[in-house]
């Protein structure tokens, strides 16, 4: 395909949020040189309760040479969908698809559902940018590092294609004014891995080690978010926010002055039983006044086949710390662990509520792709729904029945445990 | 699902006609509730249970007694009183964030049933409207008489958007092994809707499969 591209990339987010990846994807194609007077761009945000059909037609209406969804757990559905109507609709538009539901699966993707073009997977900044090139030259998509598409009637995959080493070289979408910032949805990354490897999670995105954006970068964005902006609420999207107790303190000692002001970070994500009295003021220091943590489960057998350490006493006095700064917590439990057995469940809501935090969430578990859950199912005879948003069904532990009869009772306790004046 | 130490308020919040009934407590003061909510609510959680407490005219006092004794967390038994013009926001406005109706049966007319139903949904209505999280509970007593309506009557409290319904068998000539089916069904019933079901009254293997239904209560940090 010659010439310019018209390019819509499409998110179906949680109402009120944006997609950061599509920022960050459209901040380093716009860079690009090479891309420079050729691509055009339009990012839409949509709804993830949308219809298919109305997702289709937002995307049709643009006439769009490509269209790129970034895909999740939650939008799978939709997204293959519209994906379909578009087909038809559009049937010379190349469809596109990246993010973790279809990144680590693309192969699978691309056999069940044969309106889309190429799987962009894994890190997608750089791909994306060599697809949009190949698309207005050649056109053979199958010789990009890290693209899944179609050659003549074969699914076809290229290598791999390396990490970004020094993240600094992707562009801002803040900085870069791809994404205005917008009073309680704008989240900031600082970096990319995760210190840990639950086995139901996609965090790390198969990263395998951290990788962070330098401080001078964070210190601007924090400032084009909180002085620029004017933003009097914004967070952060790294999983372990008090990674270590230096960089908190860095990011405490650099937020302080615009929590002076009144900026106010909404529920960052914490490792809770590293979290001190001086862990917590620097919390309170940085504007943090609601934190995010685990434990997801309190038996041992799951968590051992989760890789996750849990110290109740710990998880306890982290939490009381965080009070006594006055930052509440929202202890997490999932349901539906493999090893987890019906008492571990009860168990493990009657510790949350013990703890009395000030919010708690429990869920079923999904199994996400590219997740060791996902790769060790058979094993552990974890049985979950093959589509999306893949949740579990049953466990050896735990039947069908009682599964669900733990969903309805955590969302009851919750209910209640929130209802308090 | 959560622990409450109760007071005995006055009346009986939902009782069978046609079975043999217990006296009711005689009504509570404000100061008695306050004495008691010092003594009991050591964690911070309290529940002022017995007859319709809306319907009293002195109810607003008894919720600031508890609350002036330390009483954070506060549940108390409501009934039709709660759909009159404006108590709802009232009693919202007083604190008060969990309330629990008593039904026996969904279908019937009269203070256990329908209008009971009606008042929780009031409730709810009206904390929506304000933009309050609060939460209704219910009490579903069992006995002979009403057994076999219980799944129906389930359906009907979760279409009333009650959290949580408590099976209480309170027959003690209602056999275990014969109300099972009917307290499976009644869950089943629950789980299907959304509202959680638990049961109280039978040892938990009377109704084999269902034991999370049995799950007894929890306690917050500082309560017992």
């Amino acid at each position: 395909m010659a010439g310019s591209l018209k390019v819509a990339l499409v998110a179906l987010n949680a109402p009120g949020y944006r997609s950061l990846a599509l920022g960050y994807l459209r901040a380093y194609a716009q860079a690009d040189a090479k891309l420079a007077g050729k691509v055009a761009f339009q990012t839409l945000d949509l709804d993830s309760e949308m219809d298919a059909w109305w997702v289709a037609y937002r995307v049709a209406t643009m006439a769009p040479d490509v269209v790129a969804f970034s895909v999740t757990v939650w939008s799978a559905r939709a997204v293959f969908d519209a994906c379909r109507l578009l087909r038809r609709a559009l049937p010379d538009v190349r469809i596109l698809l990246g993010g973790p539901e279809v990144g680590p699966v693309a192969e699978d993707v691309l056999l069940a559902n044969p309106a889309v073009d190429a799987v962009v997977r894994g890190e997608g900044e750089v791909t994306f940018a060599e697809v949009l090139r190949e698309l207005t030259a050649a056109g053979k998509l199958w010789r990009v590092d890290g693209v899944t598409t179609r050659r003549d009637d074969r699914i076809v995959s290229a290598d791999d294609r390396g990490l970004v080493s020094d993240l600094d070289t992707l562009p801002s979408p803040y900085l870069a004014g791809v994404m205005e910032p917008v009073e309680g949805a704008t989240f900031l990354e600082t970096y990319r891995g995760c210190p840990h490897r639950c086995g139901y999670c996609f965090e790390g995105k198969g990263y395998g080690r951290i990788r962070h954006f330098s401080a001078e970068r964070i210190s601007a964005e924090i400032a084009w978010v909180a002085r620029t902006a004017r933003l009097t609420s914004f967070s952060f999207i790294d999983p372990v926010f008090n990674l270590t107790e230096d960089r908190l303190a860095w990011l405490s000692d650099t937020l302080q002055p615009y929590a002076e002001a009144g900026v106010r970070l909404h529920t960052v994500e914490v490792d809770i039983e590293r979290v001190s009295a001086s862990q917590a003021a620097m919390l309170r220091r940085a504007g943090v006044r609601s934190v995010e943590t685990g434990p997801q489960s309190v038996g041992a057998t799951a968590l051992q086949t989760c890789r996750r350490q849990f110290d109740p006493e710990r998880f306890r006095l982290g939490v009381e710390a965080c009070k006594a700064a006055g930052i509440s917590v929202e202890t997490d439990l999932i349901l539906g662990l493999p090893g987890d057995t019906p008492e571990d469940l009860t168990a493990g809501m009657r510790f949350v509520v013990s703890l009395d935090g000030g919010k708690v969430q429990m869920s079923t578990l999904h199994v996400l792709p590219g997740t060791p859950l996902w790769a060790e199912a058979p094993g552990l005879g974890l049985l979950f729904d093959p589509e999306p948003p893949h949740e579990v069904i049953a466990t050896r532990q735990v039947s069908f029945a009682d599964l669900r009869r733990a969903e309805v009772m955590g969302l009851a306790l919750q209910r209640e445990y929130e209802a308090r004046s | 699902m959560l622990l409450y130490p109760e007071v005995p308020i006055g009346g009986s919040l939902v009782a069978c006609a046609r079975c043999a009934r217990v006296p009711d407590a005689p009504p509570l003061s404000a100061e008695d509730v306050g004495a008691a909510a010092a003594r009991l609510a050591a964690g911070g959680a309290l529940a002022l249970v017995g007859a319709d407490a809306f319907a009293r005219e002195d109810w607003a006092a008894l919720v600031h007694a508890a609350r002036a004794a330390g009483v954070t967390r506060l549940r108390v038994d409501g009934g039709p009183a709660l759909s009159g013009a404006g108590v709802a926001e009232r009693v919202l406005a007083a604190g008060v964030r969990h309330v629990r109706i008593g039904v026996l049966d969904a279908n019937a007319s009269g203070d256990c049933g329908r209008d009971a139903l009606a008042a929780g949904r009031a409730f709810a209505e009206a904390a929506r409207r304000t933009g309050v999280k609060a939460v209704v509970t219910a009490l579903l007593p069992l006995c002979r008489h009403n057994l076999h309506d219980a799944p129906a009557t389930v359906a009907e409290i979760a279409a009333a958007g009650v959290a949580e319904v408590t099976l209480s068998i309170a027959d003690p000539s209602l056999p275990a092994g014969p109300a099972a089916p009917w307290l499976a069904a009644a869950a089943d019933s629950g789980t299907v809707n959304r509202l959680w079901v638990r049961i109280e009254g039978v040892p938990a293997d009377a109704v084999p499969g269902y034991g999370l239904h049995f799950t007894a209560p929890f306690a917050l940090a500082g309560e017992s």
